[in-house]
């Protein structure tokens, strides 16, 4: 090749870089011009630029706490997965199906987002190397979520929303517990013992460092399948027998299993007809939007606990 | 070596036997052996047993023993004519597209209705299968070579098909997942029973030609001039496994590794002739299921798919007679 080509290309390289890392040096100092660092669910210290004006929401429990705080105006695009509130279905979706669409996101100039790790770390790289923070809010427990809500109030600009949702969700939780644990002193009763299935064949449950098993501890319940020491365990049948559950929920659409008849008729009924919760007729079958409330962790699911709370201690209540 | 396998298969017989014994008293809830004697005679006079444990027994642990057992025979077996008829020592019984077949049955399965999972599972493992030895069948015979490219070609596409169905979501996520890493969670003495009938109808067929599977190790040619009618044979013998392997996947899902190691172990045993193989092979097959499955469904975090761990046994062992084919 020419060598004075060559000497060019190195030139217009050498400049070109120059330039990037100097243009790139005066932008991180407007940014922290008004700047707030917060951290976020994986320990990522993610800095925000305010104010914040434009959020895009890529899963329903980031939208839900949006909107509790009084944040939800800020909304530009939210999941087609959405439907809490009414109104945030009607917003323009960006896809959640991962991976999500960066072009999409890009596309409504957020000047924030919020994800979950259901993103892949690819695409949440990508947002931020294209210097749009995001913060991933994905609660393991509740006071996670409180933690949460306080961070969203205060990088939008809506602290006092936020403390205000959070109080109300501790009162209602309170609530519930106090409920639940009066009637337990008064009778003397034992915690239910309860098998939570999210499958049916094989058993799939949940466990301890899941967000649900803290859920379901909240509103009182023995979790069986939390002696597996697993987030999400497959459960032993033969487990289920020694244990023998007395209520049984039933996660919402596992193909097949919508009623009792499941368990009395179905294949293996043999086994699950001496199970005292299927005896007893104490099943619950979540229909979607209890499913919803269980497995998006945000202000709904303070209506998880009370309903897992309910069916296991309807007297409580 | 006539005398040594004699005592050799025999042997697999009372190991197998051992198995299931072992096997029974294994499992993450512990039961003593004494109590399942107990149980077990006062289940069998209808004495009362203790119900918890009669139940593990004879309705989670039994049936899902017999299910290892029957489907280890079968992938067993299926491997063995596959890797003759192909001259192939990476032959196993899903060659001809009966897994990925099986997967988009499966996914469509999820989609429609649970109940259709096992039907529709084997239909479109027979659908691939059948479009494999389509493609490769000229003058009316199967061509070997053909099939084997025919049958990684159509294996992709219904893996293409699955994949997206899967990807979209369309299907339960959840389902299919599980059904693909394989388990028999699932036994019942129903399912045990239909595949054991299955598995009898097509041994015999299996043992009938074992003479003119020996004869195809030599060659096409040396078939012909011995009269074996190769192209016929190899095409009923793979047709037999391709349906009865079809049949356990429907039940199972797709396990891998047992087809394709319990032939190799065989060999290096009884030596290549069938007239051992062809016993020998699937009840390694089933020797192997049986303690993978024991061992999948006593782990101490619950249940882990039973694939992962055939292929924790099987590699091994694998590469183990690989290293010593290469120093003889």
């Amino acid at each position: 090749m020419n060598p004075k080509l060559i000497a060019s290309i190195i030139v217009v390289i050498v400049i070109a870089a120059s330039v990037s890392v100097v243009y790139a040096e005066t932008y991180k100092q407007k940014v922290n011009a008004s700047t707030i660092t917060v951290t976020d669910d994986l320990g990522r210290k993610v800095p925000v630029k305010l104010p914040v004006t434009r959020v895009v929401s890529m899963d329903p429990s980031n939208t839900q706490m949006m909107y509790s705080i009084g944040a939800g105006s800020l909304l530009v695009a939210d999941t087609s997965y959405d439907w809490w509130p009414a109104n945030s279905t009607s917003l323009p979706h960006v896809s959640m199906d991962s991976p999500a669409s960066v072009e999409q996101v890009v596309n409504m100039t957020p000047d924030l987002v919020l994800a979950t790790t259901i993103q892949p770390a690819q695409i949440i790289n990508q947002l931020q190397n294209l210097s749009i923070p995001v913060l991933v809010l994905e609660p393991q427990n509740i006071s996670n979520i409180y933690t949460d809500m306080l961070t969203l109030g205060k990088v939008t600009n809506h602290q006092s929303g936020a403390e205000k949702e959070v109080n109300y969700m501790k009162s209602y939780i309170h609530g519930v517990e106090s409920n639940v644990s009066a009637y337990l002193n008064l009778t003397g009763n034992k915690k239910q013992s309860l098998l939570y299935m999210m499958w049916s064949t094989p058993i799939y449950s949940v466990g301890p460092g899941s967000f649900i098993q803290n859920v379901l501890v909240d509103a009182g319940a023995y979790n069986i399948a939390s002696s597996l020491n697993s987030s999400y365990p497959t459960v032993p049948l033969e487990d289920v027998v020694n244990d023998n559950p007395q209520a049984i929920i039933v996660d919402y659409e596992i193909p097949g299993l919508t009623n009792i008849t499941w368990f009395t008729k179905g294949n293996q009924s043999q086994v699950w007809n001496n199970i005292t919760a299927v005896q007893n007729d104490n099943i619950l079958f979540f229909n979607q939007t209890e499913s919803n409330w269980m497995n998006e962790p945000g202000p709904l699911t303070i209506y998880a606990v009370k309903t897992v709370a309910q069916f296991l201690y309807p007297q409580a209540f | 070596m006539k005398f040594s396998a004699y005592i050799f298969t025999i042997s697999l017989v009372f190991l197998t036997l051992v198995d299931v014994l072992v096997s029974l008293s294994i499992g993450p809830v512990h039961i003593s052996i004494q109590e399942i004697l107990e149980n077990t005679y006062l289940f069998l006079f209808h004495k009362n047993p203790d119900w918890t444990i009669s139940t593990i027994i004879f309705y989670i642990r039994l049936p899902r023993i017999a299910l290892a057992i029957i489907v280890g025979t079968i992938l067993g077996i299926s491997g063995l004519t596959t890797q003759t008829i192909f001259k192939n020592p990476l032959g196993d019984p899903y060659l001809t597209g009966v897994s990925s077949g099986a997967a988009v049955g499966a996914a469509i399965g999820f989609l429609v209705s649970p109940y259709l999972v096992p039907v529709l599972a084997f239909i479109f493992a027979m659908l691939a299968v059948g479009i494999s030895f389509a493609i490769s069948r000229s003058d009316g015979e199967v061509n070997t070579e053909m099939l084997i490219l025919a049958g990684v070609s159509v294996s992709f596409l219904f893996s293409a098909v699955a994949s997206y169905i899967i990807y979209l979501k369309i299907a339960n996520l959840r389902g299919v997942l599980f059904w693909l890493l394989g388990g028999l969670y699932g036994a019942t003495w129903t399912n045990d029973f239909w595949l054991f009938i299955a598995l009898i109808a097509i041994f015999p067929v299996m043992v009938y030609f074992r003479r003119e599977l020996d004869i195809m190790l030599m060659g096409d040619e040396q078939a012909k001039s011995l009269g074996v009618n190769s192209g016929r044979v190899k095409t009923i013998i793979l047709l037999v496994s391709s349906l009865v392997t079809s049949l356990a996947v429907s039940v199972v899902g797709i396990i891998g590794f047992v087809g394709l190691v319990s032939p190799h172990i065989g060999r290096k045993i009884v030596g290549e002739s069938h007239r051992f193989l062809i016993f020998v092979a699937p009840l390694i097959g089933a020797n192997i299921l049986l303690v993978s499955d024991t061992i999948a469904r006593s782990a101490p975090q619950g249940e882990i798919p039973v694939g992962i761990i055939t292929a924790f046994i099987g590699a091994p062992v694998l590469i183990y007679l690989l290293f010593r084919r290469r120093r003889m």
